[in-house]
């Protein structure tokens, strides 16, 4: 997603939409509704779309044969000597880039098990997602790496260090840094599904970042794959030649190693640099309780050991390296890096916006002249507020975002207040996959009962004095006397689709205030629509938003009138009619254990609701306004 | 309040043959004088039916030479000034029977549910322990019979392993047979039933035994059979007052069999008899439901059971409806229905003593209060569910698991049972004890007892649960009533609450209840709110 942060539009004042009521929409609304139409209509956009965990059987290991002596070797001990030093002309470095659901992680397992970097017995499903909520969705949310030994046919051994990356747009920041931090990218494609947005998407990345690129079509073991269609689908598409594209099913175990012979073949060395002053790019970093921030990065140019005092040249913060290692995927320690090579260290650093991604360390005695390039200051797209359900959590609340803060540079927060909602916080996410893994780790990882408004972007506001106020809230919005114009973000939205489709895409997105900017056949049946649209929409969400809460507040005691406005002036309302009367069964001898627990059941959905004055409203509907997205026509 | 005369004789294993004769002979003529009472509406008949009894089954309730035990026991003997039967001019405090309010928890029921599960066939809202044995014809006959004969002999076995362990059962003050369809048994698996009952614990003077029946699966002579076992009141499974609407709801009967079957309650002097009606059927309109009420009061029943249908899963309406959609009634013309039950039979002359339940003064049916009052009750049978000793059992609702569960009551018979024996860890804990009062007490007419909250559960509670309902009081859903069950004014709760003072509280009020029908009409809505007020509740 080309995301025009800075070209933001002009809106008529009068246009203003119910972003300022707490109502609104982000990207993502854009993203997700058009997945709708994917669903039905088996359309691809440049916008992520949702991710789905999809169930993989677990990898078997491969029978390998290799023709060296340590072919005799079960693959569990091949990778025991990983640690050892190869010359750099023998360093790989390398990502997997690919759509969701095209078999990246797959892979990526299958390829530690075959280096017999990860035995079978520890390995567990998709070994480089290792969070629980990656695991759950099958998605990665933080990229990690791996340092892989594989000893090649001719019995050359090679140091193979596979640097995954995060798989949805909210992160094409981090997707980014971590390709410059390789050589190479394994492009993987669907044998049955083809192109999708994300492939492209990550492709221009790869590209931008000069990336020997290695097509790969997976899951040829399906019915359904059509390797030829696939192949002229990349070359026309993508413009790569896939004239040797590997054939491979990582489910199956089928191309792993001519995968790991093409690394190693067609991925230049990394250059040996190893006597310049140290530079090394911070590809993810975390935060660890014990040891401080915990530092991936790859070094381009010079060396790094323990002791050395380095500097983080972005955030000019000063560190002793307290420990040095390389990830095979579990840290093991060593005592020096050298260019080409991928690692990590820990160096007690308090907070991981001090060691931010993409910002490059170098050696606090011997400084590098200039950083390495493409550094970004994170910056939040969406906004929402995050209220606890409890009053008394409010605290906890706080001291759960501090803590996620020193782990997420990205999140921002402020405290905020509401009539309805009582005290919490007005928070930033990069977009809403990352607001919702915000979200869920606060109720997961810190017990937090939480009710999140809807979330909106950031409006520009000019203002007679010349001033530019931005604000993300309706309660900022400035007096309407001193406003000149209220501008708000857009996007760049890129749709891939059957021909077929392309009319009702069109619709969509005029009917989302879409500008038309061009239209593209790439096959004869596929076509890429271009728009310019908002990055909020507004008066479907008010309209949406208010049927939603309709369906989904129960009726109670009295009558609730729901109103979407903008300011005083209402866009939509609807009413819930006052509950007229309850399921009265009757209630003997044999109903009274049934009753009781369905009336206690009920009495514990009552508890988890929030009163909202009198209304009591339950999370669900919160949490549906949510993800009122997927429903939005 | 009622006078209650209350003669003990208490007996024994010494005493002397004549006292346990006394006793004997006691019990009996109380309980046929009321039984006689009940069966009648006219003096004039009167000692017919007297004759009847005993012309016809000599002795059969209480004449049993068997029960050596009897003397063993402590037998009351109520001579009530105030009876059930309505024929006092004194008027009992609606749904209350105070003296037996508070029955404790250790102390063994005085009322059983025996579930008799044969029916022709499933309604189609049923989701009951049912067994369908199909219309009666010559080749289903003997496999019908067999199948109750056989089922019958499963119950009582587990009715005397259940009982007869006991030490001392206390005479039964009600008795109820559920289904199923009751009435498709024969008479003679009936008596045996009440004969074991009598033999074991015997019965209390003025006992209700009530019988579940359908129209359509008896005729005047098995009626009188019926009666002649003992059956004193009768709960008719009317339904609806159209034929378009029973065969929509799968009832095996049609309306002539309905006023056939009035008929012979009539004839037979039956005054104690229920009528029970569904509201809001599929494709109803007010104007029908209407037209139901208004034959219903016709028809001059003790008192009337409004049965909300409610849709069931695995059932054809849950297959077929949905609650609140087209053809069923929407919610506002559902409540609307309620409503007009409410304000009809009021109107009538029912007393709204419970939410789906309407009585003439003194004929509400006491086999149910005991459930609404929290109070203990065996339960034996397909599916029955027993609450003895704080403990509810349900038992299985298949037949071949029942029949197993029956083999292990006999198995056990010589040991103490962990149910039927007092066992404090058993018991559900004060919250559980405590909302299932609310639940059910909110049911009745009467409410909630803050006296007997407060000395069972504590103040705090009481004031707890005061403050939870303060809200629906001050909306009118609910009702706060003195000592006299008149409504008095929330300023004095308020007040009481917020002073903190239990005194004030005891002194003045004594119930709250519902409002009728507002308050009835959301009593899940009230209920579990105050649920969820309650700490950890």
């Amino acid at each position: 997603m080309d995301l025009l942060s800075r070209h933001y539009q002009a809106v008529p004042q009068n246009d203003l939409h119910p972003a300022f009521l707490g109502l609104s929409v982000s990207h993502s609304q854009l993203s997700l509704s058009h997945a709708r139409a994917e669903r039905g209509q088996r359309c691809r956009i440049l916008l992520g779309t949702r991710c789905q965990s999809s169930a993989i059987e677990a990898p078997e290991l491969p029978d390998i044969k290799l023709p060296h002596p340590s072919s005799l070797l079960h693959a569990i001990d091949m990778g025991k000597d990983r640690l050892s030093k190869v010359p750099v002309s023998q360093i790989r470095n390398f990502s997997i880039i690919a759509h969701i659901d095209h078999g990246k992680s797959t892979l990526a397992d299958k390829l530690l098990q075959t280096t017999g970097t990860v035995s079978d017995r520890e390995m567990k499903q998709q070994f480089l997602d290792n969070m629980d909520l990656e695991r759950e969705r099958g998605i990665t949310i933080k990229l990690q790496a791996a340092r892989m030994r594989y000893v090649t046919k001719d019995g050359v051994p090679y140091c193979l260090n596979l640097i995954d990356t995060p798989g949805h747009v909210d992160f094409s920041y981090e997707v980014s840094r971590s390709l410059a931090a390789c050589e190479g990218a394994l492009l993987v494609v669907d044998a049955s599904q083809g192109v999708e947005a994300q492939t492209l998407a990550n492709v221009y990345l790869a590209l931008e970042n000069n990336l020997e690129i290695i097509p790969v079509l997976n899951k040829i073991d399906l019915p359904g794959a059509d390797a030829e269609r696939v192949r002229s689908e990349i070359e026309e598409i993508v413009g790569l030649d896939c004239s040797d594209a590997i054939l491979c099913s990582a489910k199956e175990g089928i191309g792993i190693r001519e995968i790991l012979e093409s690394i190693v073949t067609k991925i230049p060395a990394p250059k040996d640099t190893s006597t310049n002053p140290l530079r090394a790019l911070i590809f993810d970093s975390y935060y660890d309780a014990y040891r401080g921030v915990i530092v991936y990065f790859r070094v381009v140019d010079g060396s790094i050991k323990k002791h050395d005092k380095i500097l983080f040249m972005a955030s000019d913060k000063e560190y002793e390296v307290d420990e040095i290692g390389v990830l095979s995927p579990s840290q093991m320690q060593v005592d020096e890096l050298v260019a080409g090579e991928v690692g990590y260290l820990a160096a007690s650093i308090r907070s991981v916006a001090d060691a931010r991604v993409g910002d490059t360390i170098t050696n606090a005695a011997k400084k590098a002249e200039t950083a390495l390039p493409g550094y970004q200051e994170a910056t939040p797209m969406v906004f929402c507020g995050l209220f606890p359900v409890d009053a008394d959590q409010f605290t906890e609340l706080r001291d759960a975002l501090e803590k996620l803060q020193l782990n997420d540079a990205a999140l921002k927060y402020e405290p905020e207040s509401s009539t309805a909602m009582g005290f919490g916080f007005r928070c930033g996410f990069l977009g809403l996959l990352h607001m919702e893994i915000v979200q869920e780790r606060l109720e997961r990882e810190y017990s937090l009962n939480l009710i999140t408004t809807a979330p909106s972007v950031v409006y520009r506001v000019l203002c007679v004095d010349d001033l530019v106020v931005e604000c993300s809230n309706p309660s900022e919005l400035p007096d309407p006397a001193n406003r000149v114009a209220i501008e708000e973000p857009f996007v760049n939205i890129e749709m891939i689709t059957p021909k077929a489709y392309i009319g009702p895409l069109m619709e969509l997105a005029q009917e989302r205030r879409g500008e038309f900017k061009e239209m593209q056949y790439i096959t004869e049946n596929r076509a890429t629509v271009t728009y310019i649209l908002p990055l909020a929409e507004a008066f479907s969400v008010g309209r949406a938003l208010t049927q939603k809460l309709k369906e989904l507040i129960p009726r109670q005691m009295f009558k609730i009138p729901i109103q979407a406005a903008i300011g005083s002036r209402i866009i939509a309302s609807e009413a819930i009619s006052a509950m007229r009367k309850d399921v009265l069964a009757k209630c003997y001898g044999g109903d009274i254990s049934r009753k009781k627990k369905l009336l206690k059941k009920q009495a514990e959905g009552k508890k988890r609701m929030k009163s909202v004055g009198r209304v009591e409203v339950p999370q669900d509907a919160f949490m549906a306004v949510l993800r009122l997205e997927k429903e939005v026509v | 309040m009622k006078t209650a005369i209350s003669v003990v004789a208490m007996a024994s294993a010494s005493a002397s043959s004549k006292c346990a004769a006394f006793c004997k002979q006691t019990r009996r003529s109380h309980f046929n004088s009321t039984l006689r009472a009940q069966l009648c509406t006219q003096r004039s008949s009167f000692s017919d039916v007297n004759r009847q009894h005993n012309q016809h089954r000599p002795g059969l309730l209480f004449a049993s030479s068997r029960d050596s035990k009897l003397h063993e026991r402590i037998v009351y003997v109520h001579s009530s000034a105030h009876s059930e039967l309505g024929l006092e001019d004194k008027k009992p405090p609606l749904g209350l029977f105070r003296d037996d309010a508070h029955v404790r928890r250790n102390e063994l029921p005085s009322s059983g549910y025996v579930h008799l599960p044969f029916c022709k066939r499933r309604c189609f809202y049923c989701d009951f322990a049912i067994v369908a044995v199909g219309e009666r014809n010559t080749t289903s006959a003997a496999h019908i019979d067999s199948t109750m004969d056989s089922y019958v002999n499963s119950l009582c076995a587990e009715v005397v392993a259940t009982l007869e362990k006991l030490p001392q059962p206390s005479p039964l003050k009600t008795l109820f047979f559920g289904g199923g369809t009751p009435s498709l048994l024969p008479a003679h698996h009936l008596s045996r039933i009440i004969e074991i009952f009598d033999r074991i614990c015997g019965f209390h003077s003025n006992a209700e035994v009530s019988i579940e029946m359908d129209p359509g699966t008896f005729d005047r002579v098995k009626m009188k059979e019926f009666l002649n076992c003992g059956v004193n009141r009768i709960s008719l499974g009317v339904q609806a007052f159209n034929d378009d609407f029973l065969k929509a709801c799968g009832r095996s009967h049609g309306l002539q069999d309905v006023y056939e079957a009035i008929d012979i309650i009539h004839d037979l002097g039956v005054r104690n008899w229920s009528l029970d009606l569904i509201s809001s059927l599929p494709h109803q309109t007010v104007e029908l439901w209407e037209e139901s009420l208004r034959k219903t009061i016709e028809l001059a029943p003790a008192h009337v059971s409004v049965y909300d249908l409610q849709i069931e899963e695995g059932t054809k309406f849950g297959t077929w409806y949905k609650p609140g959609q087209h053809p069923l009634p929407n919610e506002d013309n559902s409540a609307a229905f309620y409503r007009l039950a409410s304000s009809l039979l009021k109107e009538a002359g029912y007393e709204h003593y419970e939410i789906s339940n309407y009585a003439k003064p003194g004929f509400q049916c006491r086999h149910n209060l005991v459930y609404w009052k929290n109070q203990s009750y065996y339960g034996f049978g397909l599916g029955a569910t027993s609450y003895v000793n704080g403990k509810r059992l349900s038992r299985p609702r298949k037949w071949k698991e029942y029949a197993d569960f029956v083999d292990l009551c006999i198995q056990q018979k010589q040991q103490k049972s962990a149910e039927l024996c007092a066992n404090e860890d058993a018991m559900e804990n004060v919250v559980d004890t405590l909302c299932d009062t609310i639940m059910l007490s909110l049911r009745l007419a009467c409410g909630l007892d803050l006296h007997y909250i407060s000395r069972t559960f504590g103040y705090d509670w009481c004031s707890c649960i005061c403050k939870g309902l303060m809200p629906f009081i001050k909306s009118g859903h609910a009702v706060v009533l003195d000592s006299n069950l008149k409504s008095m004014s929330s300023d004095v709760l308020s007040e009481a609450i917020s002073r903190g003072s239990a005194s004030l509280l005891e002194k003045d009020i004594m119930f709250i209840r519902l409002a009728d029908p507002e308050g009835f009409l959301l009593s899940n809505e009230i209920i579990s709110s105050l649920f969820s007020a309650l700490p950890s509740g």
